[in-house]
């Protein structure tokens, strides 16, 4: 009788202990947790919220929750689609989220977005700690349950574990800005933080961004063509760029749909020609995917070798931004991709009709085109300022341009113009050094403005231009 | 594997866990083994050294211990004694200077004095020599000790290695342990690395004036909290063992004097001065002129054992000066009561006793803390030369890592250690008075306190938590 009372009361002081310390974390989280525009908590809320069994599962990154609209889907296959896709997801999220719905639903059919950033170098060394934050997004959002506990201890080395756990500790450097939690509190009142419905207004009112339910998120507006222009720069890709713990999730997703009789196929959403030229080293990357992909017997369908003829999204119009494809873009996508699924499902071998090789062939392939404009600041003086003393470097800013083209271009046809806004409504011509399609420009460090710049063909009727670039 | 550290948090349930799980016999080869594990994870060669300090004092006690044993005069005896433990000096001392200023070993400092005090203690034949070596290992090495002390006397801590009912589970250790060293983390991480946040601003840049003092006043606090907090987690580790390690602090700011002081701080290594130094040197028996010698001597020493430049030797001048003074100036002091009529009993002149001695010590903090002695002048020529005010109001003084809301919760921070430090001088436990509370009040203070350290500690990724200050003496 002693030792059951003695039991209870520790029982008491544990359980106590406990709802203090979870209720101390829940009003800091609330207090701290800046979850006020992010889609996650959306899209979960989404999945969770639906009783309909789930038939095929698209998982992967922003390209993925933009690009394929579920509803289109449903339509096509006459099957239930869900978009369980999150900004910049991992292997290991996919891995995790696929578990997550396998959980309440019987899911046929998996579909999973290899977007490269998320299994190279950088976000997919997951485990890194400037890597955990797309991870710590969805975490977040998840219900208790052994999945989640699984997947927060698998993520992360030990030493990042209080961060995972104690999400408000990710904003220590905001523990004493009352400002920063008047912002977050006044986030976290209005109505649509309550009603999980976040939507991005333009300041003349128009909505530019929206849930469109099933975990697809709607994007209005489109890119001209002088909008596709990058302002940074990504090291060329290198072979077999995916990190061991992508391949090791990749691997373990794989396992995971064989003993549950899951379809498992590979996708991979287009992007911009910009972006992959502009980077550099595609095929190593497609290269090493085809053969997981040969090796484990998945079909894998890269959309960004599609030829033209089939899927044709290289218009502005289809584009919110130069990675993601807007609501026209989605469902045109949504409807290609629906379609050559279905026929693939029916036997229908039209891979080889629809897709090039390699990116190579395909950049080559393409007649005589202008992707973009790449434009970066440099800090290479020596190269490009040899004669400035190196204490008056600092009074110099380098521009380096690059106007990306199909292979067809002869670089030596292009003729780059710089001009800038005077900002009494007239430009002035900038001197630009230009060798091929590269060129670069010197500016004052001290003013800051906008550039026009201009890129024409020989031969070609229309230039291209580039306008309002910041410097 | 720093306590602070996220291996330690793993590393120390581990081993309370298995502790008591093992059979009793077990159970100090366990501590044994995991203390080893401890002290090599800072490096493995330390171990070595370790072992060799073992060795030597274990044998030599033994040998000490043996001599009583054979017949001969009494006179020789006792010459063989002394030379004995001469030679054990000899090689303590002599590995203390090889690993301190040659090759720096962590923890050397401290099991050194702690072996040497258990030597001493066997040749005046205050406590039996430990034929147990594994018990006599485990006392230099019990991991929550071994790195920066306290340092250990055999009549407490081997005296409680060598029974086998202390190593018997008690949930009451547990608990005050586990309290103990959430406060001793408190301190560590809440209060002493945020201070650090701003006194190594304000120090590596050299500052002066205003912005020198406060750093310096926020220093003294900040190697307290730094030093009490282990010595508390250390006492809170042992305590869950079920050691009771020795206490090394006992509020030592609100003393009167500043020979009160060194009474209360660092407790363990001011005694073994006492005990094994100052007392040897004839202490206060031979006349006045030679007690202040000897203070001078002593704390020469204490300041030669922190460090080898001489920012330390000056640190530990500036101690023993301040009690020669002390005790020289009391007539004048007893003179000057009387003419302020002033009570010696009364409070405003306790308040101002505790106030002076504080500044005398934080004076002499500034040598502690600086680079060198040279910049630890230069540092007080500044704050004398660029004194101004206004940057208390100004705002300036928030511009050193630590904003106006920071630094206001760190003062509440330093008010809620000044209670407990108040409480603890009145003889007022804390952690007794807890157990006289309701237990749902002892829980959620337990629980919020631990929330407190979790959140306003500073520690993990991006913050560069600094290694205990004690633990590169």
């Amino acid at each position: 009788m002693k030792s059951l009372r003695s039991f209870v009361s520790h029982i008491k002081i544990l359980v106590l202990f406990a709802v203090v310390v979870i209720a101390v974390t829940e009003v800091m989280n609330y207090l701290y947790v800046d979850d006020t525009t992010e889609f996650a908590r959306c899209m979960m809320h989404e999945f969770y919220e639906d009783d309909t069994n789930i038939d095929r599962l698209y998982l992967g990154s922003s390209h993925v929750f933009c690009d394929i609209d579920p509803t289109v889907l449903d339509n096509i296959n006459g099957e239930y689609n869900f978009n369980l896709a999150s900004h910049m997801q991992q292997m290991i999220t996919s891995y995790y989220l696929l578990r997550e719905a396998d959980k309440k639903h019987h899911i046929s059919r998996v579909y999973l977005d290899l977007f490269y950033p998320c299994t190279n170098a950088g976000k997919g060394n997951f485990r890194e700690y400037d890597s955990l934050s797309p991870s710590w997004a969805v975490i977040n959002q998840l219900r208790p349950s052994a999945n989640k506990l699984s997947y927060m201890l698998d993520l992360s080395d030990p030493e990042y574990y209080y961060l995972t756990f104690l999400p408000f500790m990710r904003y220590r450097e905001k523990l004493f800005s009352s400002d920063y939690i008047a912002e977050i509190v006044k986030g976290k009142q209005t109505t649509e933080w309550k009603n999980y419905a976040y939507s991005y207004i333009a300041p003349d009112g128009s909505e530019i961004i929206k849930s469109g339910g099933k975990g697809f998120r709607i994007y209005y507006g489109e890119l001209e063509y002088g909008d596709f222009c990058m302002k940074y720069e990504e090291s060329s890709i290198a072979e077999n760029p995916m990190t061991k713990e992508s391949i090791e999730y990749l691997v373990k997703i794989i396992e995971y749909c064989e003993s549950h009789d899951i379809e498992l196929t590979w996708i991979v959403c287009p992007v911009p020609d910009l972006q992959l030229t502009c980077v550099g080293g595609y095929d190593n990357y497609v290269r090493q995917v085809t053969e997981l992909a040969e090796q484990y017997h998945i079909p894998y369908y890269d959309f960004n070798l599609c030829r033209r003829e089939y899927l044709d999204v290289s218009d502005g119009k289809y584009w919110f931004d130069t990675g993601h494809l807007n609501s026209y873009g989605a469902e045109v996508y949504s409807k290609f991709l629906g379609d050559f699924l279905l026929a693939q499902e029916q036997g229908k071998d039209t891979y080889q009709d629809c897709f090039y090789g390699s990116y190579e062939e395909k950049i080559h392939d393409l007649a005589s085109e202008i992707f973009g404009l790449q434009i970066v600041q440099s800090r290479d003086y020596k190269r490009y300022l040899p004669d400035v003393a190196e204490e008056d470097r600092e009074e110099y800013a380098i521009y380096r341009l690059r106007v990306v083209t199909s292979a067809s271009v002869n670089n030596d046809n292009i003729r780059i113009s710089v001009k800038k806004d005077l900002g009494t409504g007239e430009a002035e011509e900038v001197p630009v050094v230009q060798e091929g399609s590269e060129a670069y420009v010197i500016l004052s460090s001290h003013e800051h403005g906008e550039l026009y710049i201009e890129a024409e063909l020989k031969g070609e009727a229309e230039s291209v231009r580039w306008n309002g670039i910041q410097y | 594997m720093a306590v602070t550290s996220f291996t330690f948090l793993i590393f120390f349930p581990i081993v309370v866990l298995a502790y008591y799980i093992i059979p009793k016999r077990f159970r100090r080869v366990w501590l044994l083994a995991v203390s080893y594990y401890f002290y090599m994870s800072w490096g493995i060669r330390y171990g070595a050294v370790l072992l060799w300090i073992t060795t030597i004092t274990y044998c030599g006690a033994l040998g000490l211990a043996g001599l009583d044993r054979y017949s001969m005069e009494e006179k020789i005896r006792s010459r063989l004694k002394k030379g004995c433990v001469l030679l054990l000096a000899a090689m303590v001392f002599g590995t203390l200077f090889c690993c301190k200023y040659l090759i720096f070993v962590v923890g050397v400092s401290f099991y050194t004095l702690q072996s040497f005090g258990y030597i001493m203690d066997v040749y005046r034949g205050k406590t039996e020599p430990e034929r147990n070596f594994l018990s006599y290992a485990l006392f230099l090495s019990f991991f929550p000790i071994v790195v920066s002390g306290p340092i250990e006397r055999s009549t407490n801590l081997l005296k409680q290695l060598r029974n086998e009912e202390r190593t018997v589970f008690c949930e009451e250790n547990i608990k005050q342990g586990l309290c103990m060293m959430l406060w001793g983390y408190f301190m560590k991480l809440v209060i002493a690395e945020r201070i650090a946040i701003f006194v190594n601003a304000v120090y590596d840049q050299n500052l002066g004036g205003v912005y020198a003092i406060v750093a310096t006043i926020l220093y003294g606090i900040q190697i307290y909290c730094d030093f009490a907090g282990y010595s508390t987690i250390a006492m809170g580790a042992g305590r869950t063992l079920g050691f009771a390690v020795t206490e090394n602090f006992a509020a030592p700011y609100l003393a009167a004097t500043v020979s009160g002081f060194w009474r209360r701080w660092h407790m363990s290594l001011t005694g073994w001065f006492r005990d094994y130094l100052y007392i040897p040197l004839g202490g206060n028996r031979r006349g006045r002129l030679r007690k202040y010698v000897n203070i001078m001597i002593v704390f020469a020493v204490s300041g030669i054992w922190h460090g080898n430049g001489w920012k330390y030797l000056i640190w530990g001048g500036l101690n023993g000066f301040y009690q020669v003074a002390g005790d020289v100036l009391m007539p004048v002091r007893t003179r000057l009561l009387r003419v302020f009529r002033l009570e010696k009993t009364g409070k405003i002149y306790r308040l101002l006793q505790a106030a002076v001695t504080f500044l005398l010590v934080d004076f002499a903090w500034i040598f502690f803390r600086a680079d060198s002695a040279n910049r630890a002048l230069k540092m007080i020529r500044g704050m004398v030369a660029e004194f101004d005010l206004s940057v208390l109001w100004d705002g300036s003084l928030y511009h050193f890592g630590i904003g106006q809301a920071e630094f206001r919760f760190l003062l509440l921070m330093i008010l809620l250690l000044a209670v407990v430090d108040f409480l603890h001088y009145r003889k007022r436990y804390v952690l007794t008075m807890m157990g006289e509370w309701h237990w749902t009040v002892r829980t959620c203070l337990c629980a919020c306190m631990l929330m407190t350290v979790i959140i306003f500690g500073i520690y993990g990724v991006n913050y560069d938590v600094s290694t205990f200050i004690y633990s590169a003496f």
